[in-house]
C-alpha cells in the first residue's frame, strides 16, 4: 500500500508537553483509493494538564478524557505501532503533519518504548498536505480555491479550504474526518496539477532530497513565509545533520567575506543574505533548475553561477564553520520529553523493549531495569507507575509521582509545560457563554489539588 | 508485432552509449533525469507498492515514466534509466492495447532481470546509460577491478550514484 493519511487530536499545541488523545489513519493505495482505516483514543496521562481551548475544539470535557474506561496512552501507542507496522512501507501524510502531528507521534512513540522514527524509517516517506496546498495554489492558480478569512487574508485552515473546494468535512477537528479531508485535497491536487503532485512526492524521502541537492548545482526551492510562497534559485553549500545550507545564486560573496563571523551569520540569516536552510527529512519543495517552471528561471547563467559558488572552497569552509558555531545547544535538557534528539535510541535495548510490550506488569518491572538507555528506563518506569505503582521500588515510585506533581504545580515562568494554574488562566481565551462547564471542571480540579 | 524472444544486449548498450554521445555527457554521475527531460519523457514519482520500482507508459501520446518515490535515490536512478530503455527500445509493447488499458508496463528489475528479454535489454541499456564505457574507464583509471573487492565497488557506486548491485551487474554482464 502507498499512503497513510493521518491526524491527531491533542491536549494542546505543545509538541513535547501535550499528548495525543485521538489518532486516526486511512490507508490508501497509490491511486488514493481507501483500503483500510483505523482510529483509537486514550485517556489523559497523569503528568499532562490539557489546554481548555483544545478541549473545547475537540468537544471534550476533563471528565471524559480522564475516564478509566478509555485505554491508557501506552495501550493506545502499542495499538498504533502494531497497526502501522502491519501496513508496511508507506508515505505518511497529513495536514500540517510535518510541523505538528509527526512531532507529537514521534514523541509519543518514544515515550512508550516504540521506534520514534517509525514513520521515517527506510522504505517510508513523509509529506505534508498543507505544503502541497500552498504550492499548488502558488504554481497553479485556480487549481485549488483558496478562501479569504474574515481579515481578508487567504486561509489555508483545513476546514476553510475543504469548504471552498467542495469537500464534505462535517466534523472538523475529528481526527478521522481531518484525515479524510486531507486525502480528498490530495485527490484534487493530483487531478488538477499532476506535475506539482509528482514533484511533491519525489521529495518525500530524505535520500531523494539529499541526492537532488548533491547532484544538481542549481535548484529551485519554494519556501513559505506564512502562506506566501518564496521561490528562489539556490545551491547547497554546507551540511549539518538533516540540514543543508543553501545560498541564493545572486549571493554577494564579497560582502560576506568582508564581515566578521558574528555579523556574517546575522547577515546570512536576514533577507539580504538569503541563506536557505533545507531540512532534508521534511519534504521540502525542490526542483532541479531544468525542471523549474519557466516563470521562475529568469537567470540564463544560473548553472554557471551555482557551479562557481560550489567551487569556492573558502566560502564552503567558512559557512560550515559558522553553521557549527551557531548550532543549537541541546546539552542542558533534563526533562525526558526534551531528550529524544540527544542521540538515537540504543539498539541493544530493542529486544528488551519488544519483550516489555508482551510481558505482564511484574515482568515489565524486571525488564525496565535491563534497559541501557536511561531515557527508555525512565519512560518504562512512568508506564508501569501509571498502571501498577505498587510493583515499583518505593524510591522509583516516589520519583515518578514527584515528577507528576511538579508538572501540575505552579512554577511561574520557569517551565515549558502547562501547569494547572496556567490552564485556568487560559480559560479567559474562551468566550464566556461556552466557558462555564469547563471552568467548573478546572476549578474543581484545582480545589482537589489544593487539598492534597 | 513480433514478440521479442532473444535480447539484443549489444544493441541496447549501443543505444545508451549513443544518448551519452548525443547529449555530450562528460562526467559522472550521469544526469539521467535531464536526459529524460531532453527526450521529452515525463517523469512522475509516486509511492508504489512494495518492491515495484517503476513503470513506463504512453498516455495521450505523452511518454511517461513512473518511479517509486519510496525507494532509495540510487535505485530510483536505475529505475528511471531502465524505463528509458523500454521507452527507447520497446515502443511496440508500450503502445500495445493491453498495456495501454492498464496504463503501464510495470517492472521490478531485481526479480525480472534474469529471463524476460525485454527486461534484459532494459537492464543492459540502464547499466550502460548510468555507467557508460568512457566514464567507467576514467573512473577505473587502468586498474583491474576485482569483483569481490567491496571497497572498490562501493567507490564506483558512489561515483556513479548507483547501488553496489548495479555496479556488480554492469561488471558481471558486460565485463570491462
Amino acid at each position: 500500500m502507498a499512503f497513510v493519511f493521518y491526524d491527531v487530536e491533542t491536549t494542546g499545541l505543545h509538541k513535547r508537553y501535550d499528548q495525543i488523545l485521538t489518532f486516526a489513519a486511512i490507508l490508501t493505495d497509490e491511486d488514493l483509493v481507501e483500503r483500510d482505516r483505523f482510529t483509537c483514543e486514550c485517556r489523559l496521562l497523569p503528568q499532562i494538564v490539557p489546554h481548555p481551548v483544545a478541549l473545547l475544539h475537540n468537544g471534550l470535557t476533563l471528565e471524559q478524557i480522564s475516564s478509566q474506561t478509555l485505554p491508557s496512552h501506552y495501550e493506545m501507542m502499542c495499538a498504533i505501532a502494531r497497526r502501522l507496522e502491519t501496513w508496511g512501507d508507506t508515505l505518511y501524510i497529513g495536514y500540517n503533519s510535518i510541523a505538528f502531528d509527526e512531532e507529537l507521534l514521534r514523541q509519543a512513540l518514544y515515550l512508550s518504548l516504540h521506534n520514534p522514527y517509525l514513520t521515517s524509517r527506510i522504505g517510508c516517506g513523509r509529506a505534508d498536505v498543507l505544503t502541497l496546498a500552498r504550492t499548488v495554489a502558488f504554481l497553479s492558480p485556480g487549481a485549488l480555491t483558496v478562501p479569504l478569512a474574515a481579515d481578508g487574508q487567504r486561509s489555508f485552515r483545513l476546514e476553510d479550504i475543504t469548504a471552498a473546494n467542495g469537500i464534505t468535512h462535517d466534523a472538523a477537528h475529528s481526527a478521522i474526518a481531518d484525515a479524510a479531508a486531507a486525502l480528498d485535497l490530495c485527490r484534487i491536487a493530483r487531478d488538477r496539477d499532476g506535475e506539482t503532485w509528482s514533484r511533491f512526492l519525489r521529495m518525500s524521502t530524505k535520500s531523494a532530497v539529499i541526492a537532488l541537492l548533491e547532484a544538481e548545482d542549481a535548484v529551485l526551492h519554494i519556501g513559505f513565509r506564512g502562506n506566501d510562497a518564496v521561490p528562489q534559485l539556490v545551491t547547497a553549500i554546507a551540511t549539518d545533520q538533516n540540514k543543508r545550507f543553501c545560498l541564493p545564486l545572486a549571493f554577494d560573496v564579497a560582502r560576506f567575506e568582508g564581515l566578521d563571523d558574528g555579523a556574517a551569520w546575522s547577515w546570512l540569516n536576514c533577507a539580504e543574505g538569503g541563506l536557505v536552510v533545507v531540512e532534508v527529512n521534511k519534504c521540502p519543495i525542490l526542483a532541479p533548475f531544468y525542471e523549474a517552471p519557466e516563470d521562475f528561471v529568469g537567470m540564463p547563467d544560473a548553472e554557471d553561477r551555482a557551479a562557481a559558488l560550489r567551487a569556492n572552497q573558502p566560502l564552503a569552509t567558512r559557512l560550515a564553520l559558522l553553521v557549527q558555531q551557531n548550532r543549537p545547544d541541546f546539552s542542558t535538557h533534563r526533562e525526558l520529553e526534551d531528550r529524544l534528539y540527544e542521540k538515537l535510541p540504543f539498539n541493544q535495548d530493542d529486544p528488551i523493549k519488544r519483550a516489555f510490550h508482551s510481558a505482564d506488569w511484574s515482568e515489565r518491572v524486571r525488564l525496565a531495569a535491563l534497559l541501557k538507555d536511561p531515557r527508555a528506563r525512565a519512560a518504562a518506569l512512568r508506564i508501569i507507575h501509571e498502571a501498577r505503582p505498587d510493583l515499583l521500588a518505593p524510591e522509583d515510585a516516589f520519583r515518578v509521582a514527584n515528577g507528576v506533581r511538579r508538572r501540575w504545580a505552579e512554577e511561574p515562568g520557569r517551565r515549558a509545560w502547562r501547569t494547572l494554574s496556567a490552564a485556568i488562566e487560559a480559560l479567559d481565551e474562551i468566550p464566556l457563554e461556552v466557558r462555564q462547564s469547563l471552568e467548573s471542571e478546572f476549578l474543581a480540579l484545582h480545589d482537589r489539588m489544593a487539598m492534597g | 508485432m513480433t514478440k521479442l524472444t532473444t535480447p539484443n544486449l549489444k544493441a541496447a548498450r549501443a543505444d545508451a552509449e549513443a544518448l551519452i554521445k548525443r547529449f555530450e555527457i562528460k562526467a559522472s554521475p550521469v544526469p539521467v533525469e535531464r536526459i529524460a527531460k531532453r527526450l521529452d519523457v515525463q517523469v512522475r514519482y509516486a509511492p508504489l507498492d512494495g518492491e515495484l520500482s517503476g513503470m513506463a507508459y504512453i498516455a495521450d501520446g505523452v511518454r511517461i515514466v513512473g518511479v517509486n518515490a519510496l525507494h532509495h535515490s540510487n535505485r530510483q536512478r536505475f529505475t528511471l534509466a531502465h524505463e528509458l530503455g523500454h521507452i527507447c527500445r520497446h515502443a511496440e509493447i508500450l503502445a500495445d492495447a493491453v498495456h495501454l488499458d492498464h496504463g503501464s508496463l510495470r517492472r521490478d528489475w531485481l526479480s525480472a532481470q534474469g529471463t524476460d528479454p525485454y527486461e534484459q535489454e532494459a537492464n543492459a541499456f540502464a547499466s550502460s546509460l548510468l555507467m557508460p564505457d568512457a566514464l567507467l574507464e576514467a573512473a577505473v583509471a587502468g586498474r583491474a577491478i576485482d569483483f569481490e573487492d567491496d571497497e572498490a565497488i562501493a567507490v564506483l557506486a558512489r561515483r556513479f550514484r548507483v547501488s553496489q548491485a548495479a555496479v556488480r551487474y554492469r561488471l558481471m554482464h558486460h565485463g570491462f
